[in-house]
């Protein structure tokens, strides 16, 4: 073997590199070098636009022992990671299958439940706060008119129940995408190995169950690890909607980062936060990665 | 006997149908309370406030906001602006980001997996500790106030998502047709291009409604690289509704109505796309 | 399919790449701002280039929040535009190595006693935390400002009361109100700002200037005025003072929004509620301004109230270090505080004027030309103390306990406890 046609049989093993270069490309340039600066950042004490002094990881040691608020968006992202997550792959899964069984007006239903997520997030943060104020606002009234008082609550002004206030309408949101992922997995499936299970005499129930929902793994596994990445991404939501308060009630880690960082002129701080944030979502889809399903990863 | 069998499965599915129609009937309704609202508050005459009921009640209409929007700003300039930076960068995402997941499905090569992990970190970064670097790059690369200022940014930031879709779906590719196709001499390329793209179409929609949503709908960056009003895209024109101490929710939400317009159309037209994908695979296999 | 799509990328990109940098010749002036609104600021540049043709001033007015982005984004990337908004103390701090001095913009212009040519709190406050021994102005005061309470005139004719004075008249106001399903004060206390607004007017009830003395590390935050202070704002929710769901709400738009319809009775606001009456499609109670009336903060703890009312600057403005063209800058200041440019934007009662002097050319009503006296004339003139915090984080930590204090999750004395310990940072 002489070494020309070593590196000839390397790049034909490794061909996979030529595919994979625009992308590696976009990200060495926009990726790459904002986790730098971030990081980079995350180790001075600086208000984002004058001298930057150098701290060290004070930043962290901060974070980790003297910071409420950044303790109540960690509280705040385990509940919104398991209210999310699997109310929207419920709800988006049965939509999907009923959308994609012929009833009526399907492709308007489709849109329908799209749409929350099409909408800007400025809407619906003022288009939900007037759905929840309970001086004037629909649930409130409606609860009045109807005599249903339980519907006059301060859905986003008590801290206890505000965050699950924003998840709600979180889910309202995003239930589409999760139909959308379910219809295009069902689209994908084989048409016979369906009819075939009918034939055979298989019920809707027996179908869903031993049949679809297996084949829909890789849907299921997507949409988990869209999941976390969404909670962990959450921004303009909450920002729209309760500014994440009362007193941080609501607060989501992007959301403080923004307040740390353009707000409150700590542009350091802001960066370890993002910091922090950026290990615990690579962790997260590594551990889940490699738990749920390696057929995820290696992809054969 | 079989035909009685069949007659009541029918009967049941016809049913259950209609069950299952009554129940998307209704929740359908729940979910467009809040979209109504906004288009109600965009129709509402300007000079009218409507304190009851989240305002879901309106005592008239008026087209007022909508030809406010169009005399105070050059609203398809924007909206040629807003085209010419999605999509493109839908255009880029799709083919950077079904390349890169081709391979990272179905191929083996160097530190496969830890470019892996490396594109979707790119998803968890927070927008708002982006904007200062990615102006900086833009800058030393001269691309502020230039449509490409925006579309490297967003195809970059995209394609990870992109990635993690249509992985999944090349992965759940049967293998035996890619040995097959091997078999007859088909190259890598020839693989990816001629047999497992025109089957990924269901997947392919999703990257394309996405991309164009996410696009089209981005702000913070635009804000910062585009100064000139030549290149601005539509979504910075509610920024100047929005102010803290002047409060206009008619012509604000008449133009975010009208933001919109453009994504409904692209997802409707992608659903139908999703459909034909599925006859062309039926037919291939 | 595929090929059609490639082509149309190649086509697109080849359009993107070759969108030509346009050159200029003509002296241009870049303005970034929140305030004033762009209709306001198209109409003050009109004003402007009627006398000075050959300055083009090309501006852009965004959203608050996402202007300061803009603006930190624009700095750290050595960008920054020539003119930019401004809010004294904290954020003019942060920018000023980025700020020219403009004191010799405004000695040529009004000339040596420039500085009483403006309201005391104007000039006061543009120096806003400068360091010991400098003295430079790096923004100029445009608008100015006080924080007091409205009333909804309709509302109290109807139901034939005054405005209440003592903390016994307003809660007994509060239940009448109530009964009616009438908002007795209308709060959108969502939103930080106005929750500190309304403290700022109490602690000056208790103690006026104490706040101040904390702030400089002379008096603890956690001395008995302010959890007194703090005390009546959470007697403010539990009397049902505020409408419920108060915290839940945001001041604008949602609370306006009420407002604007007659379902409050009272709001905490402060003079810039004058310019509802320039809005473009006003409601009937903005119109002319004829549906609202401002009063002094009641005197809740009933041992006299101040007669003097927290204030402060709306929006000043400052050019930049980098600016190519600050002669221009200058000239377009200058015109925007005592110009054509200023009355242009006075016409549409954005807010007080910085200089003293200036007045809109025409009102629609008795009541809102009583109302802009009543504020230029007698009320701007009382201001001794600031509406504004220096410390963004004591700032946050005020408007965090104000919230964590209303929801029942701190007693007032642990809230307090949270702001001094931010101060102390």
């Amino acid at each position: 073997m002489n070494p020309a046609s070593n590196t000839r049989n390397w790049l034909i093993d490794n061909q996979g590199l030529f595919f994979m270069a625009p992308a590696m490309i976009l990200f060495i340039v926009f990726v790459l070098y904002p986790i730098l600066y971030i990081f980079n950042a995350s180790m001075y004490d600086w208000d984002g636009i004058n001298e930057a002094i150098y701290v060290g990881v004070q930043n962290y040691i901060e974070m980790f022992t003297d910071d409420r608020v950044f303790a109540v968006s960690i509280r705040n992202s385990v509940y919104w990671t398991f209210l999310t997550i699997f109310p929207q792959m419920f709800l988006g899964f049965i939509l999907a299958y009923i959308l994609t069984s012929g009833v009526p007006l399907q492709n308007v239903f489709r849109i329908i439940f799209f749409m929350p997520a099409i909408v800007s997030p400025v809407v619906l943060g003022i288009v939900w706060q007037r759905i929840y104020a309970p001086f004037g606002g629909l649930l409130a009234d409606l609860g009045r008119e109807i005599g249903a008082m339980f519907l006059i609550q301060p859905y986003i002004a008590d801290p206890k129940i505000a965050i699950f206030s924003t998840i709600f309408v979180n889910v309202w949101q995003w239930t589409g995408f999760s139909m959308l992922m379910y219809v295009a997995g069902l689209q994908g499936l084989s048409g016979e190995v369906l009819s075939a299970a009918e034939v055979d005499g298989a019920g809707a129930r027996q179908r869903i169950h031993y049949i679809i929902l297996p084949m829909l793994r890789h849907v299921h596994l997507t949409l988990i690890l869209l999941g976390v990445i969404g909670t962990l991404q959450t921004f303009a939501l909450v920002f729209m909607l309760t500014k994440g308060g009362p007193n941080h009630a609501s607060e989501m880690l992007p959301t403080y980062i923004f307040q740390k960082a353009f707000t409150l002129q700590s542009m350091g701080y802001a960066s370890a936060v993002a910091v922090v944030l950026l290990v615990i979502a690579l962790s997260a889809s590594i551990f889940q990665v490699r738990v749920l399903g390696s057929r995820f990863t290696i992809g054969s | 006997m079989r035909a009685t069998t069949a007659g009541r499965a029918s009967s049941k599915r016809s049913l259950g149908k209609g069950l299952a129609f009554i129940f998307v009937s209704i929740l359908a309704l729940i979910w467009l309370v809040p979209i109504i609202m906004m288009l109600v508050v965009s129709f509402m005459p300007p000079d009218q406030r409507a304190p009851r009921f989240g305002g879901l009640l309106i005592s008239g209409v008026s087209l007022r906001n909508y030809e406010t929007i169009f005399a105070d700003t050059a609203v398809i300039r924007h909206f040629i602006n807003s085209a010419a930076v999605t999509i493109p960068s839908v255009a880029l995402v799709v083919i950077i980001s079904s390349l890169a997941a081709f391979a990272l499905a179905r191929l083996k090569f160097l530190a496969r997996d830890i470019w892996f992990y490396l594109l979707i970190m790119t998803l968890m970064l927070p927008i708002p500790t982006l904007v200062v670097p990615i102006f900086q790059i833009n800058k030393a690369l001269g691309l502020n106030d230039n449509y490409l200022g925006l579309i490297l940014p967003y195809t970059a930031l995209g394609v990870p998502f992109a990635i993690v879709i249509l992985r999944s779906f090349f992965a759940n590719f049967p293998i035996e047709i890619e040995e097959a196709a091997r078999l007859d001499g088909c190259t890598r390329f020839g693989i990816y291009w001629r047999i497992m793209m025109p089957v990924s179409w269901p997947a392919v929609a999703v990257v394309i409604i996405w991309q164009f949503m996410t696009s089209w709908n981005e702000f913070i960056l635009a804000l910062v690289t585009m100064n000139s009003v030549d290149v601005k895209p539509l979504t910075l024109v509610p920024l100047v509704y929005s102010g803290q101490f002047l409060m206009r929710p008619g012509p604000m939400f008449a133009i975010l109505t009208l933001i919109t317009l453009p994504v409904i159309v692209v997802y409707y037209l992608m659903q139908r796309f999703m459909v034909s994908g599925l006859t062309a695979g039926a037919v291939r296999g | 399919m595929y090929r059609r799509i490639v082509f149309a990328i190649s086509i697109l990109l080849v359009l993107a790449v070759s969108i030509p940098a346009f050159a200029q010749d003509e002296v241009v002036v870049r303005f970034r701002s929140w305030s004033p609104v762009i209709a306001t600021t198209n109409a003050m540049i009109e004003a402007f280039n009627e006398a000075n043709p050959d300055i083009t001033i090309e501006p852009d007015i965004t959203n608050y929040p996402e202007y300061l982005v803009d603006l930190q984004t624009m700095a750290a990337g050595g960008a920054l535009p020539d003119l930019i908004g401004l809010e004294p103390g904290a954020l003019t701090q942060q920018y000023r190595d980025h700020l020219m001095p403009l004191q010799d913009c405004a000695v040529s212009t009004w000339g040596e006693d420039w500085e009483d040519q403006f309201f005391p709190v104007g000039i006061e406050q543009a120096r806003l935390g400068n360091p010991e021994g400098d003295d430079n102005i790096y923004g100029l005061p445009v608008l100015v400002q006080t924080i007091n309470m409205w009333y909804t005139v309709p509302v109290f004719e109807e139901a034939g009361v005054e405005p209440p004075t003592t903390y016994d008249e307003l809660k007994e106001l509060a239940d009448m109100f109530n009964a009616q399903g009438i908002a007795p004060v209308m709060i959108g206390a969502g939103n930080g700002w106005i929750r500190r607004d309304v403290y700022m007017q109490l602690i000056h009830n208790v103690a006026p200037g104490l706040i101040y003395e904390a702030e400089d590390g002379m008096a603890s935050f956690t001395d008995e005025p302010f959890v007194e202070a703090m005390t009546w704002w959470k007697r403010l929710f539990d009397d049902g003072i505020f409408q419920i769901g108060a915290l839940g709400m945001s001041h604008y738009p949602a609370a306006v929004e009420q407002i604007q319809a007659g379902r409050a009775a009272m709001f905490p606001m402060g003079a810039w509620w004058q310019q509802q009456a320039g809005n473009p499609d006003p409601p009937p109670l903005d119109q002319n301004l004829q549906g609202y009336a401002p009063f002094k903060f009641p005197d809740v703890t009933g041992m006299g109230a101040p007669e003097d009312l927290l204030g402060g600057i709306d929006v000043m403005m400052g050019v930049t270090r980098g600016s190519a063209n600050p002669d221009a800058a200058c000239k377009v200041i200058t015109d925007w505080i005592s110009g054509a440019g200023a009355q242009a934007l006075i016409n549409t009662y954005n807010d007080l004027p910085a200089y003293i002097g200036l007045r809109p050319e025409s009102f629609g009503s008795e009541n809102q030309e009583a109302v802009w006296d009543l504020f230029t004339e007698d009320w701007l003139a009382s201001v001794k103390y600031a509406r504004q915090l220096k410390s963004p984080d004591v700032k946050q930590a005020l408007e965090d306990a104000l919230a964590a204090v209303a929801a029942g999750e701190m007693t007032p004395a642990e809230g307090m406890q949270l702001v001094q310990d931010a101060n102390s940072m």
